[in-house]
């Protein structure tokens, strides 16, 4: 009797302690289209908890900081080709529900759009009195649409500089999002490779830039190095040589 | 003739289909997913409330903070000078913790958690709330060196991983209401107010 009591408190307390369990799937979009063509994907939501979760969805276009994070803007904007059904709707218990997205590609616009596909959960009813916060948890979709035949590809890669992490700069004066893999090679004054730093799918939004710092495992001696750094993307590969000073 | 044809042409063709069909064929399906656990719904600054002495603190980033009530804010009004940020009085769906936990579950590299917006306003402000994000386990790292206003920016980044996000990455989300000694606080007072905070998770 005592055993499944416990599990019944169990149960209930960890009912009570969650407000929000959702994961999307896929965690990003990334299409190509040719100008005026057209696309319908599926993404699910699923809903970690024993009660229904009421989501509603909202589109926001955006850019990427050079930070990597995610930034409303409509310099590059999807959401007007962009067509989500259901807007509105209801994840069962432990269940899942499938949203369709409708891409239109702009026959006018060259170059990769982006908008984001937010589904928001409803804030859980509070108690009265106070001063209350109170949070509504949302996930957003990522989605990049390129327009086939319009790419206008470029980067610059700038490595180099002073810190124990190894500073790196690139630019997109392209068109197209880059969204760049592989590693900076570090070398010591007498050439020899001391450490291999990995770039993994970094994107960096066209016409924007972005800043990283790539920490070594462990700490580097105190000196100067010479880096190597080779990028690969789908439009490319990119090198470039630089020197890092550690203090 | 005609069975015998038709006989050795099955034949053939179940020997062809047996070549055709010598190996296996693996399938590979691995979806991409984020996940969002989030367990507090609710964080209240209850300045009226009796139940607690005025003593009952906060670990907010290795910072004491005093819980809101009565017994706190009267001792507040007995001696600063200047401001005082208070921890919740209490919090709802957290078991007793004074922290809300997120948690993030993924098998993406990025990932950002951020404030995208903030509902609602307070009589004395929303920049009087401060939040704090701590890692606890995992990948990635809190962007709030201190407990920083909810305005401080927008949207206001509260812990995200550039790089390795993979796998489950746990963060106390906390929250604080500041104080000021010299607020002029309506004679009905101020009470049953709310804002609400939009926390975004994306992977870009």
């Amino acid at each position: 009797m005592k055993r499944p009591l416990v599990a019944l408190t169990s149960l209930l307390l960890a009912q009570a302690l969650a407000q929000v369990n959702l994961a999307l799937s896929p965690a990003r979009l990334e299409l190509v289209l040719p100008p005026g063509g057209e696309v319908t994907e599926v993404v699910r939501v699923r809903n970690g908890l024993d009660r229904e979760e009421p989501l509603s969805v909202a589109l926001r276009p955006f850019t990427l900081t050079p930070k990597g994070d995610v930034a409303e803007s409509d310099e590059r904007n999807l959401c007007p080709h962009l067509t989500v059904t259901p807007t509105a709707f209801t994840v069962p218990p432990k269940g899942t529900a499938e949203v369709r997205l409708t891409l239109q590609a702009p026959p006018e616009a060259e170059g990769t759009l982006a908008c984001l596909v937010v589904f928001t959960a409803q804030p859980r009813p509070t108690t009265l009195g106070g001063l209350r916060i109170t949070a509504s948890p949302s996930l957003g979709l990522a989605v990049y649409l390129t327009l086939r035949g319009t790419e206008k590809p470029a980067l610059r890669a700038k490595v180099g500089g002073e810190g124990k992490a190894l500073p790196v700069l690139l630019e997109n004066p392209g068109n197209v999002l880059q969204r760049v893999t592989g590693e900076a090679r570090v070398f010591d004054g007498e050439g020899k490779e001391v450490a291999r730093l990995p770039i993994a799918e970094l994107p960096v939004f066209p016409g924007g830039y972005r800043e990283v710092a790539l920490e070594p495992e462990a700490p580097l001696p105190p000196g100067r190095y010479r880096v190597v750094l080779i990028l690969e993307s789908a439009y490319g590969r990119y090198a470039a040589e630089g020197v890092w000073a550690v203090p | 003739m005609k069975r015998k044809l038709v006989a050795l042409m099955a034949l053939l063709a179940s020997l062809s289909l047996a070549q055709t069909t010598d190996g296996h064929t693996v399938t590979v399906n691995i979806p991409s997913v984020l996940q969002l656990d989030l367990n507090a719904s609710d964080y209240k600054f209850d300045f009226a409330d009796n139940s607690l002495t005025g003593t009952e603190t906060v670990n907010v980033g290795g910072t004491p903070y005093t819980k809101a009530s009565w017994a706190a804010y009267e001792n507040f009004l007995n001696t600063a000078t200047g401001t005082q940020d208070f921890a919740p009085t209490s919090l709802t769906g957290t078991g007793g913790a004074d922290y809300g936990t997120v948690t993030v579950l993924t098998n993406r590299a990025q990932w950002t958690v951020k404030i995208s917006s903030v509902s609602g306003s307070l009589t004395l402000g929303n920049g009087r709330v401060k939040v704090f994000a701590e890692k606890v386990s995992g990948k990635g790292a809190s962007w709030t060196t201190t407990p920083t206003p909810i305005t401080a920016a927008s949207p206001l980044t509260l812990f995200n991983a550039s790089s390795g996000g993979q796998g489950k990455s746990t963060y106390k989300l906390y929250y604080l209401f500041t104080m000021d000694i010299n607020d002029d606080i309506p004679l009905a007072g101020i009470n049953d107010e709310q804002i609400t905070v939009n926390l975004l998770l994306t992977s870009p």
